[in-house]
């Protein structure tokens, strides 16, 4: 990070399990999370002085004063609670780090299979959401005579119409993250491969998407532990640098009426992480691309390669049917981890991790030879953040 | 889901909700810059004036985008279209499409505002004319 002129590093990475269900409430996911994540830095945790986790009412989690209590953590002087996406309590704690307001911060997120996301879950009495009106943009009166549609489905329509895009360029991107998850024993669908004729074949229920186009509701929660690169050098783990972090947001920032804007507010942060980093799309090993939605990772990927409205096509190009995956510009694998649609809804924190492991070179059989710079981008406009991790 | 509307409205979006108790579509418009705002909003985005007028627009729509969404289960799935109005870009109304079928969805229809009584009001609803 520039300013200061001192480097911020990820130190410590921590996962609760990922499943449809965990046997675990929403706040003991997020404690198993962020006990991991610490015991992992080698960190004391009387050491640990500051946290930040992320809160919205619609699919609560805990904040960070319920994980300060029940982890007795005594010597915190900075917290937040940020919008989701996961990224965004990273960033956070990045700028928290590089400001000097906190040495070592812990930085979680924690998602449950609540009766709001899962019908199945409405048989479970242990999945009760809390209730509450989650609207930041104060517009959803509006839009509940018709069912609060999501914007984001519209957005997906306009594609279509506007490029040509169809559910086979969508299905190399499922396809992708369901076979990479194959190779990760924690994701949810570690056991279940899913081929292009399946994908094409499922029903769509909001067309183009079909349920396989989104992201799995699960039980997990992850975190990181952030501290100055200095500090990182007397610590076991190989830090994973921060080379550049941010968020966008552009024009309409409401996810009924104004969807269509998301991927102006993508093209934004990408070129802010180029400007900060100094490195281009050639420097990039893996790219770990947010999947709520398909559609949103195939913005993604027009803004992150530039190649806004042939996203179909580029994707045709790197698409190898035998692997069932993609390799971008012929050496760019995706979202090794499989993605939130392979590995299971933690919103976006499982890109974060992934980079971190491939980066200390610890992926196992996903392992990239020599990765040394990852692109993690995360949710969509308003509520986004990307970062640019290299190994250090 | 609980269902808020219109009772949860507040001095932005309150002059929305009482032209729909007469049928009238009622926008937010700045009185400086003449710029449309919707959803309302208590400034003006382009010009920050506070000088925010109300004003009905003529009607006359494109079908930017759309969804198909459920009704109830004996009912056929609804148009739920995005109503770009002729008179701004990207000046979007919400609302379902009568006179189109998942079938036959086509953007860039030309769509006319009408009102369908639902809860005590009258909301608006878009009928697809001719075809572009």
């Amino acid at each position: 990070m520039s300013g200061r002129g001192e480097k911020v590093a990820i130190i410590g990475i921590g996962s609760s399990t990922l499943s449809r269900d965990g046997g675990r409430s929403v706040g003991g996911l997020a404690l198993d999370a962020v006990r991991n994540a610490i015991i992992d830095s080698g960190v004391p945790r009387e050491k640990i002085d500051g946290v930040s986790g992320i809160y919205s009412t619609d699919l609560p989690t805990v904040w960070p004063g319920y994980v300060v209590e029940s982890l007795g953590l005594e010597n915190i002087v900075w917290s937040n609670c940020s919008s989701p996406p996961s990224a965004n309590t990273v960033t956070e704690g990045v700028l928290a780090v590089a400001a000097g307001a906190c040495d070592y911060a812990v930085c979680y997120h924690a998602k449950f299979r609540w009766d709001t996301v899962s019908g199945a879950a409405r048989k479970d009495p242990l999945r009760h959401a809390p209730r509450g009106a989650f609207d930041p943009a104060m517009t959803m009166p509006l839009v509940e005579p018709v069912g609060v549609p999501n914007g984001m489905f519209a957005a997906m329509q306009r594609h279509a119409y506007e490029y040509g895009t169809t559910r086979e360029h969508l299905g190399k991107i499922v396809v992708n993250n369901r076979t990479w998850a194959l190779e990760n024993k924690n994701a949810v669908f570690h056991d279940a491969p899913l081929s292009m004729e399946d994908y094409l074949a499922a029903q769509q229920i909001a067309p183009l998407l079909s349920a396989l186009d989104m992201d799995m509701p699960i039980d997990g929660a992850m975190a990181v532990v952030i501290t100055t690169a200095e500090r990182a050098a007397d610590l076991p783990n190989r830090p994973a640098i921060v080379e550049a972090s941010s968020n966008a947001v552009t024009g309409g920032t409401d996810f009924f009426f104004r969807a269509f804007d998301s991927y102006a507010s993508y093209r934004v942060l990408i070129e802010r992480l180029w400007s900060k980093s100094g490195l281009t799309i050639e420097d990039i090993d893996i790219v770990n691309i947010y999947d709520g939605f398909s559609s949103l990772a195939l913005e993604w990927i027009e803004a992150a390669f530039d190649v806004r409205g042939e996203a179909g096509g580029f994707l045709d190009d790197s698409w190898n049917a035998e692997t069932g995956k993609l390799s971008f510009l012929g050496r760019i694998p995706m979202s090794t981890h499989g993605g939130n649609i392979g590995e299971g809804r933690v919103q976006g924190f499982g890109h974060v991790l992934e980079a971190v492991r491939q980066l200390r070179g610890t992926a196992g059989t996903r392992q990239v030879h020599g990765a040394k710079n990852v692109l993690v981008v995360n949710g969509n406009n308003p509520v986004n953040a990307g970062m640019i991790l290299s190994a250090g | 889901m609980t269902v808020t509307w219109p009772t949860r409205m507040d001095h932005d979006t309150a002059a929305y909700w009482e032209g729909l108790r007469e049928a009238r579509l009622v926008l937010c418009r700045c009185r400086e810059c003449e710029t449309w705002i919707h959803p309302p909003r208590a400034c003006c985005p382009a010009c920050w004036s506070d000088d925010i007028g109300h004003e009905s627009p003529s009607g006359e729509a494109t079908l930017f985008s759309y969804l198909i969404q459920p009704t109830s289960p004996n009912q056929p799935p609804e148009v739920i279209g995005w109503a770009e109005l002729v008179e701004q870009k990207e000046l979007f109304v919400v609302a379902p499409v009568e006179r189109m079928s998942f079938d036959n969805v086509k953007i860039g229809a030309k769509l006319t505002l009408g009102f369908r009584e639902q809860g005590g009001l009258s909301l608006p609803v878009f009928s697809a004319g001719e075809i572009k």
